[in-house]
């Protein structure tokens, strides 16, 4: 035996011997049979275990097993605890995967069936449905519905089409002015303020098309999604102007609350109230931000809920998820959670005394002056399609 | 007496001659056949159906095949407006990354090689431990390091060196070029590491004992060896810095999307996949281009492909 090798600790081994093409495959095997061994384990657990669900009092089904969700990040309710309280006392729970962006559900939803349960801001039902990636749902299985304050009662595309409903909303809200308090005393009450030098290389634009469309047609006094084909250059030339303001263009509504709560910028055009209660939650780095939410020019709405894709496997355990989020209680968890408006009946009561955002004996007036954010048209003659929308929006970011 | 500097064709062995035997043909084959597999299922079948879906009619999240094939996508691409800049965004992206990756690995790898001495292995691992942190978060980390508070301006401001945070460091092509090239960085030194493993040290004693000053080892004999692994290296750093489309999301500036949001777009947002299988099969095209114009550049300066003895 070489003595020399075998004076030799693993470290000076390791360091002396010489790198070879069969060292390297026998620790590369070696590596990736460690690093594939939990995928293998768990793979040959049984995971698809989305069984039988059982009725409740008046048939409303129970949740059972794994409930696939796929939507935005938090809309699987993680964080509410009546939500999980209830997953949980009926030995379901929910497995979730995320999106930073609405484009994201289409091509998932085509391409992958299983998903039981989806959560999305309403301006693509149409888009969803065209695509015959919605199931009508059985409200007969969410007798909560009742609940439902008329808004989202009414007809209307984003959530009943011809009859059937296809979403079920969960919150509203309004876009925001979201600013940082302590370097912005006094904020401007509408987006054109964010062009004043003073905010030159201090705000951060949301790389959202469909939500810049939608501010920035109403900032011109153009109806929504209805932008003739003559217009757009309006629409670009002012958008050009927040691009040229802005110090980034933020991927994602995360990217955003990093930028603000890391003092990078100090004002976002197209935030949200939802994204100033993530950036205050993650500390803020001690910045207070804040909103401005009554938008003089630009004030626009959306609303956030649930579908069941066409490809459920375990659609009574979304149903009963998707109905118990409209109990008055669970609600006004999920709004307060998300520093938004609840959509029942009775679910003001159960908010914080002191908080006045989005009170629903106000939701008329606030719809009026913030009305429903809604999508260019796919096609049209007429109007500003939302490819030639997205192909100005992406030059303008290049 | 004048010294003799031979060049670096004269130092490389002739190739092996070829494999006797029925046994040592077959085994090549057999060892390349996975490789070979995969990339057929996994790269050559997926491009050859991006390549049909180029000629096909799109509309939103569907498409219709249609007699004559349509060239209309790949005329679409070319006159879109955002297309030269977001082209001409990735090519100077890709063409920084891979110069910067070359110009840091090319010394590195060297160093590595000769001169690491027992500690070799050692620098090897720690280069390999650069890739073992994720990618984002090694983007969330430049974005604290280069960041208006970030520890380089915060330095910066505490020595007095700058009155005011440098602007440019964080959400600029600066920003994305160096959060690539740290990400890519460790494959281009083991790509090199490699090209220069069997270059024996006494190949170099020996140019210098003929004359050779350190320029002209350089320039004549290591650089000429190691061109084509050099190339590869190049061409790796060239496609995946100008495809990249999250770092430039989270880095960049304001103007600074790439063509992979574009392809993005196409596909996921407006749901018109031929439109983006075209733009794919442009970019593709552009980076085969690229190669052979690199090939070329190799063959107009005489650099031919080493193979080594074993």
């Amino acid at each position: 035996m070489d003595t020399r090798e075998a004076d030799r600790g693993p470290f000076e081994a390791l360091v002396e011997s010489p790198v070879t093409r069969r060292r390297i495959l026998r620790y590369g095997a070696g590596a990736m049979a460690g690093l594939a061994l939990p995928g293998v384990l768990a793979a040959c657990g049984d995971d698809d275990d989305g069984g039988t669900t059982t009725a409740g009092a008046g048939g409303v089904p129970k949740p059972t097993g794994t409930i696939d969700f796929f939507g935005w990040e938090g809309e699987d309710l993680a964080a509410v605890k009546e939500m999980q309280a209830f997953l949980s006392e009926n030995g379901a729970n929910l497995k979730a995967s995320f999106t930073p962006t609405l484009d994201d559900i289409t091509p998932r939803l085509q391409s992958t069936d299983g998903i039981d349960l989806l959560a999305y801001t309403s301006i693509i039902t149409e888009r969803l449905q065209t695509a015959d990636l919605l199931q009508p749902l059985d409200t007969a299985k969410l007798p909560n519905l009742e609940g439902l304050l008329p808004r989202w009662e009414e007809d209307d595309p984003q959530w009943i089409e011809n009859g059937e409903r296809l979403f079920v909303p969960m919150f509203f809200q309004t876009f925001s002015l979201m600013h940082n308090s302590d370097e912005v005393s006094d904020p401007p009450t509408e987006y054109r303020g964010l062009l004043e030098p003073e905010f030159k290389d201090r705000i951060v634009t949301w790389a959202e098309p469909n939500g810049a469309f939608g501010v920035l047609s109403d900032m011109l006094d153009i109806e929504q999604g209805q932008v003739p084909k003559d217009r757009i250059d309006e629409l670009a030339d002012l958008f050009q102007q927040f691009v040229d303001q802005s110090k980034s263009i933020a991927a994602s509504p995360g990217d955003i609350v990093t930028q603000i709560a890391s003092g990078e910028v100090v004002a976002v055009f197209l935030g949200t109230p939802q994204f100033t209660a993530f950036a205050n939650g993650a500390g803020g780095a001690g910045r207070a931000v804040r909103d401005v939410v009554e938008i003089e020019n630009g004030n626009m709405s959306f609303t956030d809920g649930y579908g069941i894709p066409t490809g459920a496997d375990n659609a009574d355990s979304a149903y009963a998820f998707i109905n118990e989020t409209l109990d008055p209680k669970v609600n006004a968890s999920i709004a307060e959670g998300f520093a938004a408006g609840t959509v029942v009946e009775g679910a003001d009561e159960f908010l914080p005394e002191d908080r006045t955002l989005y009170p629903s004996d106000q939701i008329d007036e606030i719809l009026e002056a913030a009305p429903l954010q809604v999508l260019a048209p796919l096609e049209s003659d007429e109007f500003v399609t939302q490819g030639e929308w997205l192909e100005r929006f992406t030059q303008l970011t290049s | 007496m004048a010294r003799a500097v031979h060049s670096a064709d004269e130092l490389i062995p002739a190739p092996p001659a070829s494999p006797p035997g029925r046994r040592r043909r077959v085994g090549p084959f057999a060892l390349t056949a996975p490789a070979a597999v995969a990339l057929l299922l996994f790269f050559a079948a997926p491009v050859a159906v991006f390549f049909v879906y180029s000629f096909l009619t799109g509309a939103v999240f569907s498409f219709t095949a249609e007699a004559p094939a349509t060239f209309s996508n790949y005329v679409d691409v070319f006159q879109a407006p955002s297309t030269p800049d977001l082209l001409g965004n990735s090519a100077i992206v890709g063409l920084l990354v891979a110069v910067f990756c070359l110009a840091i690995g090319i010394p590195v790898a060297y160093w590595i090689r000769y001169h690491a001495g027992r500690y070799q292995n050692l620098v090897l691992l720690a280069v390999i431990a650069a890739l073992f942190a994720s990618y984002l978060v090694r983007i969330y980390a430049w974005r604290s390091m280069l960041g208006t508070d970030g520890v380089i301006n915060s330095g910066l401001e505490s020595i007095g060196a700058i009155s005011e945070p440098l602007g440019f460091l964080v959400f600029s092509r600066f920003a994305v070029v160096v959060a690539i090239v740290h990400i890519l960085l460790p494959f281009v030194i083991l790509i090199l590491y490699a090209a220069f493993r069997p270059l024996e040290p006494r190949y170099l004693e020996a140019s210098e004992d003929l004359g050779a000053g350190m320029v002209n080892r350089w320039r004549r004999i290591i650089l000429p060896l190691i061109a084509v692994p050099a190339m590869s290296a190049f061409m790796l750093c060239f496609v995946l810095a100008s495809a990249d489309y999250v770092t430039p999301q989270f880095l960049g500036g304001p103007e600074s999307s790439m063509v992979g949001v574009q392809i993005q777009n196409y596909f996921k947002a407006q749901g018109d996949y031929p439109l983006g299988a075209a733009l794919a099969i442009t970019v593709l095209v552009g980076y085969l281009i690229v190669q052979a114009m690199l090939l070329l550049g190799l063959k107009l300066l005489g650099v031919r492909r080493v193979e080594w003895r074993s």
